[in-house]
């Protein structure tokens, strides 16, 4: 049987802002169906790690294979194919749940998505409830976008899922019901930045701790 | 009939019209009155070394002159939109450029070869005007809508990251932003058209009736140049977005904040 390479490979990660480094030789192995957790104190890049993973930032050294395909210009849109990139902020314009939905499910790369009652138990599964697809951007609270987007994002069913922070907006009763969902989740490979303490994290496998450089 | 020469004593007394506009600047104390002086000493010595220059080229009628003369307006234009748009201009020259010169040349080519069956394509007493014309109007379509472009996603990052971070390809990440950005540009166009006549006897018509021709030619001529200048603000913002997005975002498909002039 052929070794199958890990989902995400980084290797000597090397990434600065400007004078400051927030990583140096930095690598970290996630194999096919782990949950991994980046845990570390605010500021020290663990949300860099992921923009990195889905190709929104570049490292100034090393590299970064996602199931051993390295991560360039020419393999990079293959790659965003198979993951879906949950980010910390979610911005989806003025306009109704539905509206933004319909719009992600138009997308060619989306086009063998499952039926929208699949998006609307992962709504409930998170604690929102159906009427929230006619509610507009503006008329939500950011832990309310915050777990639509994980909806979306676990409704996609890509098998590689980057989480950024989906706890940071939420109560402790709704960041229960979030963590217990992505406790569920089979047959994707997630790697979770989160603040919340790792104790209370029991939806990952794993946990690794990133320092800040400088 | 021709044109009524003022002369130059006329050109002197129309002067006599900055009193009122100085006088409001100097009574509001507005600190406008250097920019002023400057713009109205700029307008009167760039327009009497064109109509010096114009004169020449119609006399010689030499269609590598005409040619020149065209590039050299395009250029200008090139460097004042990327100017307006705070972007860098050597990074975007060639895409801008060749969106003006396309922008240009399509409708002049229609308006000198079909519409006034002009056997000399490159005939400078209609393609100069004609061109300075389409191309004003595509300065300032380009400037709106390369600027909006370039700004929104600037501005708007994390939603063009999210359409990409949720299967978006590149062309479909950029489309909201695209669209926006054209229909920014071709409004002002499409909103001149509608109100022409009633608000204000466009330029081109009231040069051609103080020319000596009678309305019903004049508004001929206007209507094929208002066609002539939607068709070319269309083209060039179209193709102005479409050919510097090259250079305008990173091999990954990340805007290129390189590219801005204050980062």
């Amino acid at each position: 049987m052929p070794d199958i390479p890990p989902k995400i490979h980084i290797a000597n990660f090397s990434l600065r802002f400007g004078q400051r480094r927030l990583f140096e030789n930095f690598s970290l192995t996630v194999h096919t169906g782990e949950k991994v957790l980046l845990a570390g104190p605010s500021g020290c890049g663990k949300s860099s790690i992921l923009a990195s993973v889905a190709g929104f930032l570049q490292p100034d050294e090393g590299t970064i294979r996602v199931d051993g395909e390295v991560l360039t210009p020419a393999t990079v849109w293959t790659i965003r194919r198979r993951l879906a990139y949950v980010p910390q902020t979610i911005d989806f314009g003025d306009r109704t749940v539905q509206a933004w939905v319909d719009e992600a499910l138009a997308f060619r790369n989306n086009s063998g998505a499952p039926s929208i009652e699949g998006l609307v138990e992962e709504l409930s599964a998170l604690g929102l409830r159906n009427d929230i697809l006619a509610r507009r951007s503006s008329d939500m609270s950011g832990g309310e976008r915050q777990r639509v987007a994980l909806a979306l994002g676990l409704f996609l069913k890509r098998p590689l899922l980057l989480v950024d922070e989906p706890s940071s907006a939420l109560d402790a009763a709704a960041a229960r019901a979030l963590f217990q969902r992505l406790e569920r989740v089979s047959g994707m490979t997630m790697l979770l930045v989160s603040h919340e303490h790792p104790e209370r994290l029991t939806c990952v496998d794993r946990m690794v701790k990133v320092g800040e450089i400088e | 009939m021709s044109a009524f020469d003022i002369g130059y004593t006329g050109l002197a007394l129309s002067y006599l019209l900055l009193i009122p506009p100085l006088a409001v600047i100097l009574w509001l104390r507005l600190p406008m009155v250097g920019q002023t002086l400057l713009s109205v000493a700029r307008m009167t010595a760039q327009l009497l070394f064109v109509g010096f220059y114009l004169q020449v080229i119609f006399k010689l009628e030499n269609p590598w002159l005409t040619m020149l003369w065209l590039a050299t307006m395009i250029t200008v234009a090139d460097v004042t939109v990327l100017r307006g748009c705070g972007l860098r201009v050597k990074p975007f020259a060639l895409a801008l450029g060749v969106s003006l010169a396309l922008g240009t040349a399509i409708p002049l080519a229609v308006f000198v070869g079909l519409l006034l069956r002009s056997p000399n394509l490159l005939d400078p007493r209609y393609v100069i005007p004609l061109a300075g014309m389409i191309l004003g109007n595509c300065l300032r379509a380009d400037i709106v809508g390369v600027k909006s472009f370039y700004a929104s996603i600037r501005s708007s990052r994390v939603r063009y990251q999210q359409r990409i971070a949720y299967g978006a390809d590149f062309q479909e990440a950029v489309r909201p932003f695209f669209k926006e950005a054209c229909q920014n540009a071709l409004t002002p166009t499409i909103a001149g058209m509608a109100s022409i006549g009633l608000v204000a006897l466009p330029g081109m018509m009231t040069g051609v009736i103080l020319g000596g021709t009678s309305p019903a030619v004049a508004i001929k001529y206007q209507i094929a140049i208002m066609l002539a200048i939607l068709c070319g603000t269309a083209i060039t913002i179209f193709l102005a977005i479409l050919l510097s997005l090259r250079v305008g975002f990173d091999d990954y498909g990340n805007l290129n904040l390189r590219v801005f002039r204050e980062q």
